[in-house]
C-alpha cells in the first residue's frame, strides 16, 4: 500500500510540474508576468459626420489625413539606401522627394531640413496615399514624421459658411451648426486597454477592454447647394454693383418655413475661422438686429385689416402736416394733395398714410400684431446665437412711435424674423417655424432626429393673407416702388424697403445711409418661395433704394430659383405674348 | 518452487494500479499539451483577427479619402473649371431651353419653344 501510495504521488507531482512547467513557459514568453508594465490604454477617435444638402449632397465631411512633420536630425543622421550595395541618398535629394511628393517649395524645405533645433517642423496635411506610400517608404525617405489626424472638409469652400460653421484641427466646433449639433457630429469615441510586448506590438489575447467608436451622425439641411450657390453669387455680384458693404439673401419654402438658401456677406472660409473677422462671422441672417424701413409697412397694413379697423380701399389724407398727427417723415416724390388708399400706400410705399393709420389703430393692437408675427422674439430657427430684435412694450412707445413703428422705425428685426413674417402672407396667415435642418441620420440608418414642418402661430386670418398678396402684387411693376423685380410669366407679391441707418454712438440717423431691401413672394396667388434680399450701404451711393438695388438681386435670384425648382408660372399668357413678339 | 501467492496477488494488484494511473497521467499530459496548442492557436487567430481589423480600418479610411476626392470633383465649381478646360460652360436650361409639359405629354402654355413650334406652323400653313 506504501508502495501505492508513493506512485500516486509521484504522479501527482509529475502532473503538477508538467502544469506547473507550461507556466513557466509561458511566463517566459509573457511579459504581463515581468516588472516592467506593458500594459497600454488608447483612445480610438470617432469619425465625425457629415454635413449634407436636402438632396443629399456633402457639404462639410471628415477626412483621415496624414499630417507630415519633418525632423532634421533623423534627416541626417538615418542612412537611406534605395537598395543593397547602392550608395545611400543625399540629404538635399531626400528633401527634393519630400517637397516635390508634397508640393511644397523646395527651398523652404531645405531651410527647414538645416534647422536641427526644431524638430518636428510642420510640412503639410495630406490625404494623398500615392504620396503616403513614398514618404512612408524608408528606403527612399527618412526624417519624416507622420501622424494620423483626421481633417474637416468644406467640400464647396465659403458657401453656406454661415450655416455650416466651423472645426478647427483638433476637431473643436466653432460656429454654425457645426457648434450647434457638435454632439451629434461629434459621434464617441471608442477605447482599447491591453497589453503589448517588448516590441510594442499589441498582444491580442491580453486585450482587456475594446470599445469601438461611434462615428457622428450625418446631419441633412431643408437648404439646397444650387439655390444656395445662386444667392451668394447674386448677393455678391448685387454688393459689388450697387456699391454695398455687405448684405443678405434668404430663400423659404412659402409653405413649410424650410429654409432653401440663406446667404450672408461677408462671409469666410470655415477652415480659416481662426483668422476671420468679427463682422465676417456674424450670420446677419439672425445675428443682425436693424430698423427694417417699409418692408414694415405691409405687416402694420395687414394687421388693420386683419382687426377690421380698415379695408384696403380705405383712403387716408396724404398732408403730413394733417392736424392730429406726430410730425411724419416725408414721402418724397410721392402726391401730396389727395387721398390715397391703404393699398396704393403699399404700392406707392407712403409713410405718411401708413405713418397715420398706424397711429389710428393705436400702439397696444400695433404691438400685439407684431408679437403675433413674430417680432421680438427668436423664430427658433436651428442656428446659433440668433438675436430677439427690438421691440419695445406699447407701454413705452411715444406718439412718435406710434407713427414711426409701422413704417419700419424704432422697432428693430432680425432679417429671418422679417422673411418669417412675410411666411406667413404668403401661406394664407400660418407662420411656420423657420427650419435649416430637416434630420439627423445616425451610420446605421436610424433616424435620430427628423423636423416636420410646424405651424408656430396665424397672425392674420387667410381672408387678410391674400388680401395682402393682392395689395402687394403692383409693388413689382411700373407704377410700383420696384418694377426691377418684375418677372415675366410670374405674378410677384413683395414690398420694398429703404431704411435708414444708425450709427452707434451717434444720435439720429446716418445721412445718406441705407439698408435697401425687398421681400417678395412667387406666385403670388399661391406662393412657393418667398425670399428677401437687403444690401447695407456704409457709405452714399446712388441707388440705394430698395427698388433699385436689392430688388434687382431678389429678380435674378428668383428667376434662377423658379425654374431650378420647377415652378411653372403663372402668368403663361404674359410669356407667350413676348415669345411671339421676340419671334 | 512454492510460489507467494499473497505477495504475487498483491504485486499484480500493484501493477494494475500503476497502468492506471499512467493512464490518468498520459490523459493529463494530453490535456496539457492539448491546452498549449489550442491557446497558441486561438492566440494566433486573435492575432490574425487584430492584423485584419488594422486592415479593415486602413481599407475603410482610404474609402473615405477617395469618397472625399469624388465628392470634391463633382462640386459645381470643380465640374464648371474642368467643363470650362474644354471650352464648355454649364448652367440649368434657360426658359427657351425647357419645355414642361402635362401628364398627357401635352406642353403647357408659357414657353418659348412652344411659341416657336407654333410660329413655325403658322408660317408653314401660309406658305402652302
Amino acid at each position: 500500500m506504501k508502495f501505492e501510495r508513493l506512485h500516486f504521488q509521484a504522479l501527482l507531482l509529475i502532473g503538477f510540474a508538467l502544469y506547473s512547467g507550461q507556466g513557466i513557459v509561458r511566463a517566459h514568453l509573457d511579459p504581463s508576468v515581468d516588472d516592467i508594465d506593458y500594459t497600454f490604454e488608447r483612445e480610438l477617435k470617432a469619425r465625425r459626420g457629415s454635413i449634407l444638402d436636402r438632396k443629399g449632397a456633402p457639404l462639410a465631411m471628415s477626412v483621415p489625413v496624414w499630417e507630415y512633420r519633418l525632423d532634421p536630425v533623423s534627416l541626417t543622421n538615418r542612412v537611406v539606401r534605395p537598395g543593397r550595395g547602392e550608395k545611400p541618398r543625399e540629404p538635399a535629394a531626400i528633401v527634393r522627394t519630400i517637397s516635390r511628393v508634397l508640393g511644397l517649395d523646395y527651398h523652404e524645405t531645405l531651410a527647414k531640413a538645416a534647422n536641427t533645433k526644431n524638430r518636428y517642423q510642420f510640412l503639410a496635411r495630406s490625404s494623398d496615399s500615392d504620396a503616403h506610400r513614398i514618404l512612408a517608404d524608408s528606403k527612399l525617405v527618412s526624417g519624416v514624421a507622420i501622424l494620423d489626424r483626421q481633417e474637416r472638409r468644406y467640400l464647396h469652400g465659403s458657401l453656406m459658411s454661415h450655416v455650416l460653421g466651423s472645426v478647427n484641427s483638433e476637431g473643436d466646433a466653432s460656429a454654425g451648426l457645426e457648434l450647434r449639433y457638435d454632439k451629434f457630429l461629434s459621434g464617441q469615441p471608442g477605447r482599447i486597454q491591453g497589453m503589448k510586448d517588448a516590441v510594442g506590438r499589441e498582444l491580442y489575447d491580453k486585450r482587456k477592454i475594446s470599445i469601438d467608436p461611434i462615428a457622428g451622425a450625418d446631419v441633412y439641411l431643408t437648404l439646397d447647394h444650387n439655390i444656395q450657390s445662386d444667392a451668394e453669387k447674386y448677393l455678391k455680384e448685387g454688393i459689388a454693383e450697387f456699391g454695398a458693404g455687405s448684405g443678405w439673401a434668404v430663400v423659404m419654402n412659402a409653405k413649410t418655413g424650410a429654409v432653401l438658401a440663406l446667404a450672408s456677406f461677408p462671409d469666410f472660409d470655415p477652415t480659416e475661422f481662426g483668422s476671420t473677422t468679427e463682422s465676417q462671422q456674424l450670420n446677419r441672417v439672425v445675428g443682425m438686429v436693424f430698423e427694417p424701413g417699409s418692408v414694415m409697412k405691409v405687416i402694420s397694413v395687414a394687421s388693420a385689416i386683419d382687426a377690421g379697423f380698415v379695408k384696403a380701399d380705405s383712403t387716408y389724407d396724404t398732408d403730413r402736416f394733417e392736424e392730429g398727427y406726430f410730425k411724419l417723415p416725408g414721402d418724397g416724390s410721392h402726391v401730396w394733395d389727395k387721398r390715397m388708399s391703404i393699398a396704393d400706400a403699399i404700392v406707392h410705399s407712403s409713410n405718411i398714410v401708413v405713418g397715420k393709420l398706424g397711429y389710428d389703430f393705436g400702439r397696444e393692437n400695433l404691438h400685439g400684431y407684431m408679437k403675433a408675427f413674430g417680432f421680438g422674439a427668436r423664430t427658433g430657427i436651428e442656428l446659433p446665437g440668433e438675436e430677439v430684435g427690438i421691440l419695445p412694450d406699447w407701454i413705452k412707445w411715444g406718439k412718435a412711435d406710434m407713427s414711426r413703428a409701422p413704417i419700419g422705425q424704432f422697432v428693430a428685426v432680425t432679417p429671418i424674423q422679417l422673411i418669417s413674417a412675410y411666411q406667413a402672407i404668403a401661406n394664407d396667415g400660418v407662420r411656420m417655424r423657420p427650419r435649416v435642418v430637416d434630420r439627423i441620420v445616425a451610420k446605421d440608418g436610424t433616424d435620430l432626429y427628423k423636423s416636420a414642418p410646424e405651424a408656430i402661430g396665424r397672425p392674420i386670418s387667410q381672408a387678410t393673407a391674400r388680401t395682402m398678396r393682392q395689395i402687394m402684387k403692383p409693388v413689382a411693376s411700373r407704377e410700383g416702388t420696384a418694377r426691377r423685380a418684375a418677372i415675366k410669366g410670374y405674378s410677384v407679391a413683395g414690398k420694398t424697403g429703404t431704411a435708414q441707418k444708425r450709427i452707434p454712438g451717434v444720435k439720429g440717423y446716418a445721412p445718406g445711409l441705407y439698408r435697401a431691401s425687398f421681400c417678395g413672394m412667387v406666385p403670388a396667388d399661391e406662393p412657393e418661395i418667398v425670399v428677401l434680399v437687403t444690401l447695407d450701404f456704409d457709405a452714399k451711393r446712388q441707388f440705394h433704394q430698395g427698388g433699385n438695388s436689392a430688388a434687382v438681386v431678389w429678380r435674378k435670384l428668383v428667376e434662377d430659383t423658379l425654374r431650378y425648382l420647377m415652378i411653372p408660372p403663372d402668368k403663361p399668357e404674359e410669356l407667350d405674348a413676348a415669345h411671339h413678339n421676340a419671334l | 518452487m512454492r510460489k507467494n501467492k499473497r505477495k504475487s496477488k498483491a504485486m499484480s494488484v500493484s501493477a494494475a494500479r500503476t497502468c492506471q494511473m499512467a493512464g490518468v497521467l498520459v490523459i493529463l499530459l494530453v490535456a496539457v499539451i492539448f491546452n498549449v496548442i489550442a491557446k497558441n492557436q486561438v492566440t494566433a487567430v486573435q492575432k490574425e483577427i487584430g492584423e485584419k481589423q488594422k486592415v479593415l480600418a486602413k481599407l475603410d479610411e482610404e474609402r473615405i479619402r477617395v469618397e472625399a476626392a469624388w465628392e470634391g470633383m463633382k462640386v459645381n465649381s470643380s465640374l464648371e473649371r474642368a467643363l470650362r478646360s474644354h471650352g464648355l460652360k454649364m448652367d440649368t436650361p434657360g426658359a427657351f431651353q425647357t419645355v414642361r409639359m402635362d401628364a398627357n405629354g401635352i406642353p403647357l402654355k408659357g414657353q418659348y419653344s412652344v411659341a416657336k413650334a407654333l410660329k413655325a406652323k403658322a408660317r408653314n400653313v401660309a406658305s402652302r
